[in-house]
């Protein structure tokens, strides 16, 4: 049987936290791209005004 | 011919709120034993009276003789009457603490809590007891994970689909409304971990805090941040702790938590194509960047920063803070105010458009702002291509989907109503003489379960305009639904035969 998030046996535990890990590690690297995407248009707008 | 609702209606309804006051009074254990811990007395005594009374109410709701067997009307009562019942109790603790102008201002509160809004209504917050600090937060945690889908894993029952459809969730992950329910809390657990373990560490190491100090900062900030609450254990909310690193790290929760649990459960078994292909991801990340450059645009003709990494630091964190309907804020209310004109306007808008469906955040939701959006370009592609063409209506959301009429509809109403739950909240802060930017700024806020404020949700604003923003809220919430059938359900009680 596939292992499926949310599942209560021992086994799937450690999938479940290594699949979470990845998942906040992705969250981390999209709020940092977009907080550099804000600087760049902070960055630009101020040139403009 | 509308069919009065009959004993078996009202005892099927009791015995379900039954369930949920049992959960909700075990969950009040926990600040009880804060209280207990820190020997904080006199909160001790008023969480022991509302755990009793929820306990109580519970025992009797469950003692009720049932079929067990909640129809769609029972389900959606059941989810309104939660919402309602819920913070009417949670708030004695509050009412009795003294922090809180009168019952009113408390249930503002404990409502702003329970629909993970995060307008505050509590005086001199910086002196509040740690344990009602903790139930303040908690009730947010509550009610973003949904007290309901509490309910479903501790009495997996009849109904449970319902129930789960009621409160606003329209995306079933796994097979069973069940193991969903449990997908949600092991998210939930992993940020848990995570999360308070990293803001502990920077409020430790880098802010200098004592280490229980850090810990209970990091799980107030947590439990606010994942749910997109914005309640803060200080009154400056997250400008509190001057840190850009601390900003990430709840910026990092506030995203989780606007994020679907199904774009969650993508993450986790690997499927990254799937989350960059998904409609709601293409539209949030839009909406996200049109926002934030009309609010640093306005932000820069405003004068207010003049070095970019102030004024993208500031707005950047903002703009995610409305988007993701959280409400925490850098800047005081006082200073949000003078940012006026087009950084209003992007902050507002963001507020207006939320997360996405099936997440904790608020306000029309991505999917609804892509489902609305694409049935517009098909429209006018229709009309402008050869007759006889094909015009494509798949869309990627939880895999491939027809975009049909009747979807197209029913995202527009939703839509539709809440554009005219923000104009009333709008037009009630006009009529006490709330300037129309302001007041429309602080409805959206409270309509899409945000929580950032300029000024006008205070302690002597008038009774009626709170009453109307716990309305919003309960409406925000519940998306409409279930509220419309809980006062069907009234009308046929009175009118039914």
């Amino acid at each position: 049987m596939k292992n499926r998030p949310g599942s209560r046996r021992p086994s799937h535990l450690l999938s479940d936290a290594a699949g979470g890990l990845i998942s906040f590690v992705i969250e981390v690297a999209a709020v940092l791209i977009l907080a550099l995407v804000a600087l760049l248009i902070g960055a630009v707008v101020l040139l403009l005004v | 011919m509308l069919i009065k609702p009959v004993a078996e209606d009202f005892r099927v309804i009791a015995h379900s709120m039954g369930r949920i006051f049992v959960v909700v009074g075990l969950a009040g254990l926990v600040p009880l034993a804060w209280a207990t811990v820190g020997r904080e007395w006199h909160p001790f005594s008023s969480f022991l009276l509302m755990i009793g009374i929820f306990l109580l109410l519970g025992v009797i709701g469950l003692r009720q003789p049932t079929s067990d067997r909640l129809d769609w009307s029972h389900g959606m009562v059941v989810v309104a009457l939660t919402w309602l019942l819920v913070p009417l109790i949670g708030a004695i603790p509050f009412v009795l603490s003294g922090h809180w102008g009168g019952e009113i201002d408390a249930l503002f509160d404990a409502v702003s809590g329970l629909t993970t809004t995060g307008l505050a209504l509590v005086q001199d917050l910086d002196h509040l007891a740690p344990s009602l600090n903790f139930w303040r937060h908690l009730l947010h945690f509550l009610g973003g994970q949904g007290i309901i889908i509490a309910a479903l894993l501790v009495f997996a029952g009849g109904g449970a689909l319902t129930l789960y459809l009621g409160e606003a969730r329209d995306e079933r992950i796994l097979p069973s409304v069940t193991s969903t329910a449990r997908f949600i809390w092991s998210v939930s657990m992993v940020h848990l971990v995570l999360g308070v373990t990293t803001l502990g560490l920077v409020a430790w190491q880098v802010l200098g805090f004592t280490l229980p100090r850090a810990i209970f900062h990091g799980l107030m900030i947590f439990f606010a941040g994942f749910d997109t609450g914005g309640f803060a254990p200080q009154s400056t909310s997250v400008g509190y702790y001057h840190s850009a690193i601390f900003e990430a790290t709840a910026g990092v929760l506030m995203v989780a938590g606007a994020m679907s649990f199904g774009l969650h459960y993508a993450l986790w078994t690997g499927r990254r194509r799937a989350v960059l292909d998904n409609l709601e991801t293409r539209t949030i990340l839009s909406t996200f960047g049109l926002t934030m450059a009309m609010t640093l645009i306005g932000l820069a003709v405003t004068g207010l920063y003049t070095h970019a990494v102030g004024l993208s630091r500031q707005g950047f964190f903002q703009v995610l803070s409305a988007h993701t309907g959280t409400g925490f804020a850098t800047v005081p209310a006082s200073e949000l105010a003078t940012w006026g004109g087009l950084a209003f306007g992007g902050l507002a808008l963001a507020m207006a458009l939320g997360g996405m469906a099936s997440s904790t955040a608020g306000g029309v939701k991505a999917l609804r702002i892509g489902i609305t959006v694409r049935s517009i370009v098909n429209q006018i592609r229709e009309v402008l291509l050869p007759e006889g063409a094909v015009v494509g209506t798949g869309f990627i959301q939880a895999g491939r989907r027809r975009l049909t009429p009747q979807l197209a509809q029913a995202a527009m109403t939703i839509s539709l109503l809440y554009v005219a739950l923000f104009l009333v909240g709008a037009g009630v802060g006009m009529a006490y003489g709330v300037p129309l930017d302001q007041a429309m700024f602080e409805s959206v806020s409270a309509g899409a379960n945000v929580g950032l404020s300029v000024g006008v949700t205070d302690p002597a604003m008038p009774l009626m305009l709170k009453l109307v923003y716990m309305a919003e809220m309960w409406l925000g919430r519940l998306e409409f639904v279930a509220v419309f059938a809980f006062l069907g359900f009234l009308y046929a009680w009175v009118k039914g035969k």
